[in-house]
């Protein structure tokens, strides 16, 4: 059975269930079967069918066993008043006799199945009716459950550790910026001073890459350092194995690793012997001890977890801030409790360091927040457009069932007249309505099950916990709810208006309209309008904001660009000069290689990471406890700007005199020169030619350089996060152990990269190549988010206009329909053509107007709480409202003229003979 | 015209085979295949298709509810599988008030049939 049908299955009876489940599964199985050499087209067409089959099969079954219950029911209470609870035994066969029905229950329930037999009936009679409804309304429901079962999944359903909400996650604060990271020395005095916590634990902030060697081929692996007390922390231990112990978390102590579920079984094939035994993790041995449970993740996928080497020179210094800190309040203790005890050893630390610590703390944020904040806002935003979209399809149905009822006043009267109760017809009519809402919750049902997969598929990079998607009780609870809602929501209208009309009156009214239902029909349309109105701003907005994000300028070339990292194991190059000779090797042999038209290295690509530091002008030092303007720090070999095509403003680029020989220390420590770019160059010398200028940069100890050049700024990250002032070190000044490599292809970007795999091997066999890539696809993934946005808001807002026009045709043909007579005396009295199309446009067009007023407001609202999400427009922009209301109208029109062209086709000679 | 017969407590008489009258055509169906000999549920299927030449092809659903509300009714029942037959699949028989059944249903039938005949086409 499809998992859809396996679902469906189990909401069948218990009863009905127990007995048949299997045997249904064995003939879905053979029918299948049948048709397993058959064209896909026919298969799907079964699949379609089964769908709808148990679906019916379902509402059936349901509806026999809640009367079988109430007769069962009934027939114990009555037994129980009138014979003191002894069983009634038939006379001829000594049996109990079959249970009896009272009298009000049996007529309910013949009323019932009367009533849906009726209903079902008329509305075989009208397939294109029923059709219209059921879509608009599965449509509706179909595309809110799926995002509703999103919302579910990232945002309500709690994380997946014990008593999650007690978790926190500490960030290095500052007044710059309140979302850095933590340095080791400042963790430690956090976690042995504290007691708002069971014991604080770190992470590395960022995710790094480690080759992960023995066996076949080394690997590059995700991996992400940790101190002892993490897994305790957040409630989690190793499937297998055990976690770190504290005498792992310090310099020099046993190299250990734990590995993820989801590595060990592919790197391992899932064997449990490797357990206890050796990995090989940049050419060194490491002993695995455990493997993480199944599905932990913390924050972004990690393949590989070591210990944080406490002790080690980086990590007792108090301005180096990489970590980020993981706590579990205690019982009892509140978020700002703890807080304020943190802000208050912060003060102690900046009085102890007040070089390092002046005005830094440690901000506590719940964790929660942490992993789904970032798309909060944009699932938040979803949800509304869908109630939206939701919204139009009911308000579409209302219409069509107002305009239906219009038409059936005299059958109804006819009813009333015969005897049947006001109650009574406003069941058979709720009935039909909450059939057709049933029916149309089926349909949305199947959708959304193809609808999350889509969603999933289209966001599943820029969505956290994507793995942990599906469909739950919750959700399944949520469609049913708005199933039956809408079913209430728009069958209430009608059928109140029906019972409250005397019969008389609306037998003698016929097919003519009613003021009140007209007034209710044209308050629908004028909402449909206003709602996609300002859906398609919104809509327009993210479109306009995603097209200025692909056009905003990265400030170098990004076409026939690819980029790839290279990580030298410590063990084979343990030297700085052994690094460097094997780069300048490397760039030496990639200049002769064919299909590479220029090679050069950098530490950090644009679009993958940062780094950043202090400078200012030599001469004027930063107000004390202050730390001067703040920059993007990188190393590159000479022809960097070169070959990524960042242009050179002023002075010239590095030459090989000003590599130095390396102090060991931070990044371009030791140079005497540095390039800046445009942005910083704004920033620390307004106005002025930096190029000649000194500064002093903050590069662990303070270091007196000189600005040789200015080169245009890039794009670090997403276009939305703007342009940083940047720093260029010469390598060489300090070689590292990893650089990355951008490759300017010859043709294609391609070939490009299979010739750096056969430079690289060429020097070193045992190296592998990470994170290769090709730049326009980084670029293309730093604005997936803001691309699923446009595309989703944007399909939901063309859903709601079709919704809208079809609501606006379906009033004006009624209205069309309703004043036969009328139209057909005007075009007897001699009334052109024109002059009857204009009387149905204007009906139609004032409507459409009054919508749009409606609309503008509301997309003013709207679009302001859209302000976040914005870049390159702003929320009142007036291309995106000018444009969207011409849309509208240009959609409005057509739905208008063509009823009033049938207007214009009535037959003023019929219309009299049928008064 | 033919009417349900309900007994005074709202219940049929289950010995009446007229009350189980007009048969659907897929109960109708089902019972002149259980008729010829006991078949496991797609054999039926199967067999239906074939003889109503694919124009009653039930959904695997709507054909579990028929045998549920046909075994309830007394029309049918379960019966173990034949010598020849697969062990693992139900099979199912018809019971002799399913066959007074068919039978009325048989003879309802010809009525309409003949009634169906004698009536002239309308002018």
């Amino acid at each position: 059975m499809s998992r859809l049908h396996a679902a469906l299955a189990r909401l069948l009876p218990r009863a009905f269930r127990a007995r048949y489940l299997s045997e249904i599964d064995a003939m879905m199985a053979a029918r299948r079967a049948e048709l397993a050499a058959a064209r896909p087209g026919r298969r799907a067409a079964l699949w379609l069918r089964e769908t709808g089959d148990l679906l019916v099969t379902l509402a059936r079954e349901w509806c026999r066993a809640i009367a079988a219950g109430f007769a069962a029911g009934a027939s114990f209470a009555a037994r129980s008043d009138h014979h003191g609870g002894r069983r009634q035994l038939d006379p001829v066969d000594g049996r109990a006799r079959p249970p009896s029905l009272p009298a009000r229950s049996i007529e309910m329930f013949s009323n019932l199945s009367a009533d849906l037999r009726f209903v079902l009936r008329t509305l075989a009679r009208q397939p294109l009716f029923t059709a219209l409804v059921v879509l608009t309304l599965g449509l509706g429901i179909g595309a809110t459950t799926a995002v509703f079962t999103l919302v579910d999944s990232v945002l309500v359903r709690p994380l997946q550790y014990p008593e999650p909400e007690r978790l926190v996650m500490g960030y290095g604060a500052f007044p710059l910026n309140d979302s850095a990271s933590v340095s080791p020395p400042d963790y430690l005095d956090y976690r042995d001073r504290s007691t708002s916590f069971e014991p604080l634990a770190a992470i590395s902030s960022w995710v790094g890459t480690i080759a992960v060697g023995g066996g076949e081929a080394p690997e590059i692996a995700r991996m992400r350092q940790a101190s002892a007390e993490v897994f305790a922390t957040l409630g989690v231990s190793p499937a297998m194995g055990r976690s770190f112990r504290r005498d792992e978390t310090i310099a020099g102590g046993p190299r250990v690793a734990l590995i993820s579920d989801g590595f060990w079984r592919r790197r391992f094939g899932a064997d449990p012997g490797v357990i206890g035994g050796d990995i090989v993790l940049d050419e060194q041995p490491a002993t695995l001890i455990g493997v993480l449970p199944a599905g932990f993740e913390l924050i972004t996928p990690t393949d590989v977890w070591l210990p944080l080497p406490f002790g080690d020179d980086d990590m007792t210094v108090r301005r180096f801030h990489f970590l980020r800190v993981i706590g579990r309040l205690r019982d009892g203790v509140a978020l700002h409790g703890a807080q304020a005890e943190i802000d208050s050893i912060a003060a102690d630390l900046a009085e102890a360091y007040p070089d390092s610590n002046t005005d830094w703390t440690m901000r506590l944020v719940p964790l929660h927040e942490v992993v789904v904040g970032r798309v909060k806002q944009s699932l938040l935003l979803l949800l509304g457009a869908v109630g939206a979209v939701l919204l139009i399809a009911c308000c579409n149905v209302a219409l069509l069932l107002l305009a239906r009822a219009a038409r059936r006043g005299p059958e109804i009267a006819l009813r009333n007249a015969l005897g049947a109760s006001g109650g009574r017809i406003v069941r058979l009519l709720l009935t039909e309505s909450l059939v057709l809402a049933l029916a149309g919750g089926g349909l949305g049902l199947i959708l959304a099950a193809w609808g999350v997969d889509l969603l999933v598929g289209m966001a599943a990079s820029d969505l956290p916990r994507a793995g942990s998607v599906a469909v739950s009780g919750s959700v399944l609870g949520f469609s049913i709810l708005v199933t039956l809602g809408t079913g209430l929501l728009f069958g209430l209208a009608p059928a109140l208006r029906l019972s409250r009309t005397g019969s008389l009156a609306l037998a003698s009214q016929g097919r003519r309209a009613t003021g009140g239902g007209q007034h209710l029909r044209g308050a629908l349309v004028i909402g449909q309008v206003a709602l996609s109105f300002a859906l398609l701003v919104g809509a327009g907005l993210m479109i306009r904001s995603f097209l200025a994000m692909t056009r905003a300028d990265p400030g170098y070339a990004a076409n026939e660009l690819a980029s790839a990292s290279i990580d030298l194991p410590a063990t084979r190059y343990e030297t700085p000069a052994r690094q460097k000779q094997f780069f300048d090797r490397l760039f030496e042999r990639l200049a002769s290689m064919n299909g590479i038209a220029r090679a050069a290295g950098i530490d950090i690509m644009p679009q993958t990471a940062g780094n950043d530091t202090y400078a200012y002008p030599e001469g004027s030092p930063p107000e004390p406890g202050t730390q001067g303007f703040n920059a993007q720090l990188r190393v590159v070999t000479p022809g960097y700007f070169d070959a990524m095509g960042i242009p050179l403003r002023r002075g010239r680029t590095f030459s090989a005199g000003d590599v130095v020989e390396g102090c060991g220390g931070m990044a371009g420590c030791g140079s005497a020169v540095v390039i800046i770019d445009e942005p910083f160059a704004e920033e620390i010398f307004p106005g002025q030619d930096a190029v000649g200028r000194r500064i002093v940069v903050d590069l662990g100890e303070p270091a007196h350089v000189e600005i040789v050049g200015v080169v245009g700024g890039v794009l670090h990250w997403s276009p939305a996060d703007g342009r940083f002032g940047t720093m260029y070190f010469p390598f060489g000044a300090s070689p590292r152990a990893s650089l990355q490599v951008a490759l300017r292809a010859a043709s294609d970007a391609d070939a490009a990269l299979a010739a750096l795999r056969a430079a690289v091997a060429e020097i070193d066999p045992q190296l592998p190549l990470a994170e290769v890539n090709r730049m326009s696809d980084l670029l293309a993934a730093s604005v997936a988010g803001p691309r699923v946005r446009a595309r989703l808001l944007g399909g939901f807002a063309g859903a709601a206009l079709l919704l809208a026009a079809a609501g606006l045709y379906g009033v004006l043909a009624c209205f069309v329909t309703e004043r036969r007579r009328e139209l057909g005396v005007r075009l007897a009295l001699g009334a052109d053509a024109a002059g009857v199309v204009r009387l149905v446009v204007r009906q139609g067009m004032r409507l459409v107007l009054l919508g749009l007023a409606v609309g503008v407001l509301a997309a003013a609202g709207m679009s302001r709480a859209l302000q976040g999400l914005l870049f390159g427009v702003t929320a009142s922009d007036p291309v995106s409202f000018g444009a969207v209301g011409l849309i509208l109208a240009a959609v409005a029109l057509p739905a208008c003229l063509l009823p009033a062209w049938r207007a214009t086709r009535v037959d003023p000679i019929e219309v009299m003979r049928a008064e | 015209v033919l009417q349900r017969r309900e007994g005074k407590d709202g219940s049929r008489d289950p010995k009446d085979p007229q009350a189980s009258l007009p048969l659907t055509p897929l109960t109708l169906q089902i019972l002149v295949t259980l008729a010829h000999e006991p078949l496991h549920g797609y054999a039926v299927v199967k067999e239906v298709r074939a003889a109503t030449d694919g124009r009653i092809n039930p959904g695997t659903g709507t054909f579990y509810s028929a045998i549920h509300r046909m075994s309830e009714e007394g029309l049918i029942e379960e019966v173990d599988a034949p010598e020849d037959g697969d062990g693992r699949r139900r099979y199912y028989a018809i019971t002799s008030f399913g066959v007074e059944v068919l039978q009325a249903e048989a003879q309802r039938l010809d009525r309409v049939v003949a009634q169906a005949r004698a009536a002239r086409p309308s002018s």
